[in-house]
């Protein structure tokens, strides 16, 4: 074993595991995790409620969810700008305590009844039974109806992308019979997460966290040193961000280090302003590349990270994607819980839909449903102010190029899936230049298709085309 | 052959390069120990439609991913 993979699998050694048992490596782990959580932004409740995890880890779901009520509860004082009011009984801010408490009291009773209705899913009636996923998707658009006509009900909407597809995953472990056997508590810190994020719900739901939780002390302080790894990759990850914007992006000319600042336009900025030479069109487009997978990893390895320190020992979100050798591959190591997002709400209910169809036009179809349908249905839910206020031309304005990335996405993973499939038959292994062929050609389909994975409002359709046309030189 | 048997020769034709299908046990999560993908899930259900003409409308495709679990959609 030679020194530097010493150095990366150091979370599996046993005398190391041997230290994070014991209480000065808890406290040792905590400390540094702490500091890394605290260099990435994260609430200082994230920590203290790791600290606890560490104290007493069979409470874990328990300590998590308390964290989980008072992250609610600070969200909400955040938003009615009370953060920092110490005059809690001051006559001007009655009106906003009022409403923390009445959307404190809104969400956690919802998050219950939610519950309730996921464990007696199985007992249901045919259909709730059946489609419960599909119906609150469909009581959720029809609330976006409803808000155009009762409009203090689009304060619910700010909620949607970030709750929906958690309670999906709630409502999916229900329909499986799973949550007869649990307590509230059991989901309510996924539900609403400690960490910040996005609305993708890293290490899904509970089926899929209990199955990566630590049982014993062993796979605990394994999870523990697996996190600070994931957190000090973050961090590492970070810094080259740093350094790659400093040094490539005319923007961010003032963090560069020792001055050297290439000067090139941001793949945004190279489409929005045109009239680019191939050279440096090829060249946003490949360091654009880069650059979203490296903010990618930042962002999946601290949530990653953070879930591992309590004990969920889950997959990293994103892993050596730029070593892929097919696109399907990519897809899977970029962002791998939207990936299985996109593969357990659309890619398995439409293939299993369709079983009397040819099997390559039912793959075809299961794919364009998960890279096409369901990705566009996942994004367009971020517009949710412009879905509760009916600005759908805003929408169209905002998602409608993504279209074309998300076609072009499917076809790709597609054929991919289809070569990957026949390689797989006879079995052939690639030789080294044949490897870095295929790696080459995903990062050039990555590279070319995320010209159209951008948003920005002077992102327009005609500047995408004029850019990719320049691609080719014309 | 015995259905166990089949699995794993056809699970063979499957994996990932690297995977080491004879190293594996019933119990043994093919996804997470990286010898199949999920999207290779397909291919199993598509093997169960055809060699045990199963109705997979009925099954949850991600209980897929050990052999105990393909076993048992059969058993089923």
């Amino acid at each position: 074993m030679t020194a530097l993979s010493l150095i990366a699998n150091f979370h599996e050694h046993s005398s190391l595991n041997e230290l994070a048992r014991t209480h000065i490596g808890k406290l040792i782990i905590w400390v540094i995790g702490t500091a890394l959580l605290t260099y990435h932004h994260v609430s200082p409740l994230a920590a203290v409620a790791i600290g606890l995890v560490f104290i007493a880890p069979a409470f874990r779901r328990i300590i998590l969810s308390v964290a989980t009520i008072a992250v609610i509860f600070e969200y909400y004082v955040d938003r009615q700008a009370l953060a920092l009011s110490f005059s809690f009984v001051a006559p001007e801010h009655a009106m906003a305590w009022a409403k923390v408490g009445v959307f404190f009291t809104l969400i956690t009773v919802g998050f219950y009844v939610l519950f309730q209705l996921a464990k007696r899913l199985p007992n249901a009636p045919g259909l709730v039974r059946r489609h419960p996923v599909l119906l609150l998707h469909c009581v959720v658009i029809s609330a976006f109806g409803l808000m155009l006509v009762f409009p203090p009900l689009a304060a619910m909407a700010e909620l949607v992308p970030w709750l929906i597809w958690r309670i999906s995953y709630l409502l999916q472990f229900g329909q499986r019979g799973g949550a007869k056997s649990t307590g509230f508590t059991d989901h309510l810190f996924y539900l609403w997460p400690i960490y910040e994020g996005s609305g993708l719900p890293y290490g899904k739901g509970l089926d899929y966290l209990s199955r990566h939780e630590a049982r014993d002390e062993e796979a605990d302080a394994s999870s523990r040193l697996a996190g600070i790894k994931v957190l000090a990759l973050a961090t590492l990850w970070d810094g080259t961000l740093y350094l790659f914007e400093g040094f490539f992006y005319h923007e961010f000319a003032a963090d560069a280090l020792f001055g050297i600042n290439i000067g090139l336009p941001t793949m945004q900025q190279a489409i929005a302003q045109g009239d680019n030479s191939v050279g440096v069109a090829w060249l946003t487009v490949i360091l654009g590349l880069f650059h979203i997978v490296l903010r990618y990893a930042v962002i999946g390895h601290i949530i990653v990270g953070l879930l591992r320190l309590a004990g969920f020992n889950i997959f990293r979100n994103t892993y050596k994607p730029l070593l892929s050798e097919s696109i399907v591959d990519f897809w899977s190591r970029f962002n791998y819980y939207f990936k299985e997002l996109m593969v357990e709400f659309f890619f398995y209910p439409t293939f299993l839909r369709f079983p009397r169809l040819h099997a390559r036009l039912r793959l075809f179809l299961a794919v364009l449903a998960a890279a096409f349908v369901g990705n566009m249905y996942y994004h367009i839910f971020f517009s949710q102010r412009s879905l509760a206020a009916g600005d759908y031309l805003i929408i169209w304005d905002t998602w409608s190029p993504r279209m074309v990335y998300c076609v072009l996405l499917a076809i790709g993973i597609w054929i991919s899936m289809l070569r990957q499939q026949e390689a797989r038959k006879v079995r052939a292994t690639k030789t080294t230049l044949q490897k870095f062929r295929a790696i080459a050609g995903v990062w050039l389909f990555y590279s070319v298709v995320h010209v159209w994975n951008l948003t920005g409002d002077d992102l327009t359709w005609s500047k995408r085309i004029d850019f990719s046309i320049s691609l080719l030189g014309l | 052959m015995s259905s166990r048997e089949q699995l794993i020769e056809f699970i063979r034709t499957i994996a990932r390069p690297e995977g080491d299908v004879d190293a594996i046990s019933d119990e043994d999560n093919l996804v997470e120990l990286n010898i199949i993908d999920s999207l290779a899930i397909v291919q199993i259900v598509m093997y169960l439609e055809t060699n045990h003409q199963l109705d997979m409308s009925t099954i949850d495709p991600t209980r897929l991913v050990t052999i105990s679990g393909i076993l048992g959609a059969i058993d089923r």
